[in-house]
């Protein structure tokens, strides 16, 4: 699976002064899967898709990119790699030039990258353009002509216009109003489907991220705490953040809310100054002396789930017995495997398939 | 249901542009009562923000015309004039507004911010000001107040910063406050301590509370009454129950189906509204969702009146089809939560 990988980031690290915007930081991508990564600002989802991208130097750790680490990289590699590697921003406006028309735009880097050259690139514009839902008229236009979800399927046509391997989606649909939403998101599974790519989409609302990806990744203060297959993570899962998140997110149904919610009390924390032991043990409601004092390692669980706790729910005991480091875990991180779930209650009622 | 402290009728604003008026609001009419939480949620452009600024009197009057009427208890505010508006602003009408890092002002302490709310509305002196500020930190649930007050909004976190937008708005005591997407900017952990927060005040104060928000998830959280707006007109209102699980507009089924639910099996496709809602240059005559809704028929060409079905005390939507064609054809659409029973 890592030796597979077609993007994989290794122990990365990245601080902003004294900010530890990336702390540890292990993550592979294989290539056709659709990979979501949620968490909430200032978690350094950001930070991490910039240094998957190369735009930023990582403080230390290596990024790989098809088996090749992408910081040693001279100009024209570099600028090969753009043309497989390329990412849709969430600021539709922001990032498209104003003052070039749309089929101007996708053209530019279909052209810079294609050993075709111009041969046949109207024609193929067009073609992408129609992929992506836009006219030929609308392709004529400039930016500002076009509504904020017409915008956006520009931004997306760009980023797919030199044929690339991978796609980083940062909040492609945070900006846009539910019924576009819809339509975006629409968009990103057809585009899945037909085009082979691989995606890292981040989001920080847990619909979007579930409505397109294989599997997700959750990070909270520069730290990843869980991965696991989507229908995995939302069945059983095993971070208490991850739990606080998907209970936190309010639902469109009266019933649904008179649950009894678990609030997370304070702030997320600060990045420059973060807690000792486990990151979340400030705000965690199954937190105990352990959390403070050591840092849960990522352990695996099997079947893909991995998380770092050291009090893990939605697990078996027959998980947990199984249950290894996983070769990702951070180097700072203990090498203790977690201890007896909270609860034999707790485990016993989270470890039969909640699909009641 | 208690007697309502704001009544609004008939409110229409339309904002001067070189392309003539944009009509953003027309003809909305709502009531709140004292401890009531109206929520108004609609997508972006929908005229929800227009309504609330112009029922606190923050539209410039000679960009924007705003007619209607606007009662607060028995003083009509529409008309009165700028001093009389001002004291009613920030007194017996507070407002929250969306993003707390630009409404708060960032070179001053957030104690001098409150007091200034305070100052503006009665004699107080400053050492008392200081006082009610730090008091209204503490009723906002902000841990250390005393602290708190001598801060600068770029040391608190997003979610401290709403806080304190709230304790200013709370300061001379409104009868009614409006949210503006209070929790929009922030995560969703910190928005659910917000909401908590909001719901405890309306309770211990009796307050009445207008939110203003795109996000159905909050509405269904605290609201008592929904107002569904689109293009400017109000197109379904009633309890959240109703509106939730029972939709009648065929705008309300879109707008609930589009959202990727985190408590659903996930749907292989989402069901999106396709096209683009109408421009407020010119926006049509009769149901303004005619031109996107797969169910039009031609009987939308006229505005239907927003009227309470049959049977629905408090549920009414501007849609012209017959209940029985709307449930046949709401199951289409598929996914929306209708369990509920005939």
């Amino acid at each position: 699976m890592t030796s597979a990988a077609l993007l994989e980031a290794v122990h990365l690290e990245h601080r902003y002064g004294a900010v530890r915007a990336l702390d540890d930081v292990s993550l592979a991508i294989a290539p056709g899967e659709t990979f979501g990564l949620v968490g909430e600002s200032g978690c350094g989802k950001s930070t991490l898709a910039r240094a998957l991208l190369g735009l930023l130097e990582p403080t230390a750790g290596t990024v790989r990119f098809d088996g090749r680490d992408i910081a040693g990289l001279g100009r024209r590699a570099r600028r090969a790699l753009c043309g497989e590697l390329q990412i849709v921003f969430q600021d539709h406006s922001g990032s498209l030039n104003p003052r070039r028309r749309v089929d101007r735009i996708v053209r530019d880097p279909m052209r810079r990258h294609d050993p075709n050259g111009s041969e046949g690139l109207e024609a193929r514009v067009a073609a992408l353009l129609e992929q992506v839902g836009l006219s030929a008229e609308q392709g004529a236009r400039f930016p500002h002509e076009l509504s904020a979800g017409q915008r956006q399927r520009v931004g997306i046509a760009r980023a797919l216009a030199p044929a690339p391997r991978l796609v980083i989606a940062d909040e492609p649909v945070s900006a846009l109003d539910v019924s576009v939403q819809a339509q975006i998101l629409n968009l990103l599974c057809d585009l899945r489907d037909e085009l082979g790519v691989t995606w890292l989409l981040i989001a920080h609302d847990l619909g979007v991220v579930r409505q397109v990806s294989d599997r997700i990744g959750v990070m909270y203060l520069g730290k990843l705490v869980e991965v696991a297959p989507t229908p995995a993570l939302f069945a059983r899962p095993v971070h208490p953040y991850t739990g606080a998140l998907l209970d936190a997110g309010p639902v469109p149904d009266p019933r649904a809310s008179r649950r009894a919610r678990i609030v997370l009390s304070g702030d997320p924390g600060d990045a420059a100054d973060p807690p000792p032991g486990c990151r979340f043990h400030p705000r965690c409601p199954r937190a105990s002396a352990l959390c403070a004092e050591s840092e849960p390692p990522l352990v695996s669980y099997g079947a893909g789930r991995l998380a770092a706790c050291h009090h893990p729910a939605g697990v078996t005991p027959e998980e947990l017995a199984g249950a290894r480091v996983a070769p990702a875990s951070p180097r700072s991180a203990g090498d203790a495997l977690p201890r007896a779930p909270y609860s034999s209650a707790d485990s016993g009622a989270s470890s039969s398939p909640s699909s009641s | 249901m208690a007697e309502p402290v704001l009544r609004v009728e008939d409110l229409e604003v339309a904002y001067a542009t070189a392309a003539g008026p944009a009509r953003a609001v027309r003809g909305v009419s709502f009531a709140v009562a004292p401890g009531e939480t109206l929520a108004i949620v609609g997508e972006s452009g929908c005229g929800k923000s227009s309504a609330a600024h112009a029922v606190m009197g923050l539209l410039d009057a000679r960009r924007a015309s705003v007619t209607g009427r606007v009662q607060l208890g028995a003083r009509e505010l529409l008309g009165a004039s700028h001093t009389e508006r001002r004291l009613v602003r920030g007194g017996e009408l507070a407002m929250v507004f969306q993003d707390p890092l630009t409404s708060l002002n960032p070179v001053q302490r957030v104690g001098t911010q409150i007091a200034e709310q305070l100052h503006a509305h009665r004699a107080i002196g400053r050492a008392a000001a200081r006082e009610r500020a730090v008091e209204l930190l503490g009723r906002v649930r902000i841990a250390a107040p005393a602290a708190t007050v001598d801060a600068h909004p770029h040391e608190l976190s997003g979610g401290m910063r709403q806080r304190v937008m709230i304790a200013m708005a709370l300061a001379n005591e409104p009868r009614v406050l409006i949210a503006d997407e209070p929790t929009t900017a922030l995560d969703v952990t910190i928005q659910a301590q917000i909401l908590d927060l909001l719901a405890g005040l309306r309770v211990e104060l009796g307050l009445a509370l207008i939110l203003i928000t795109h996000d159905l998830g909050v509405v269904a959280e605290i609201a008592d009454r929904v107002l569904v707006m689109y293009a400017g007109r109000i197109v379904e209102a009633g309890s959240p129950a109703e509106v939730f699980l029972d939709p009648q507009h065929p705008y309300t089924w879109g707008l609930l189906g589009a959202i990727p639910r985190v408590d659903r099996p996930v749907a292989p496709r989402l069901p999106a509204i396709a096209g683009l809602p109408p421009s407020p240059l010119a926006p049509p005559a009769g149901c303004p969702f005619q031109a996107r809704c797969p169910h039009a028929v031609a009987a939308c060409a006229e505005l239907p009146a927003l009227e309470a079905r049959a049977g629905a005390l408090g549920h009414a939507d501007r849609c012209v089809l017959s209940p029985t064609v709307k449930r046949a054809r709401r199951e289409v659409v598929g996914r929306i939560g209708l369990e509920v029973s005939a």
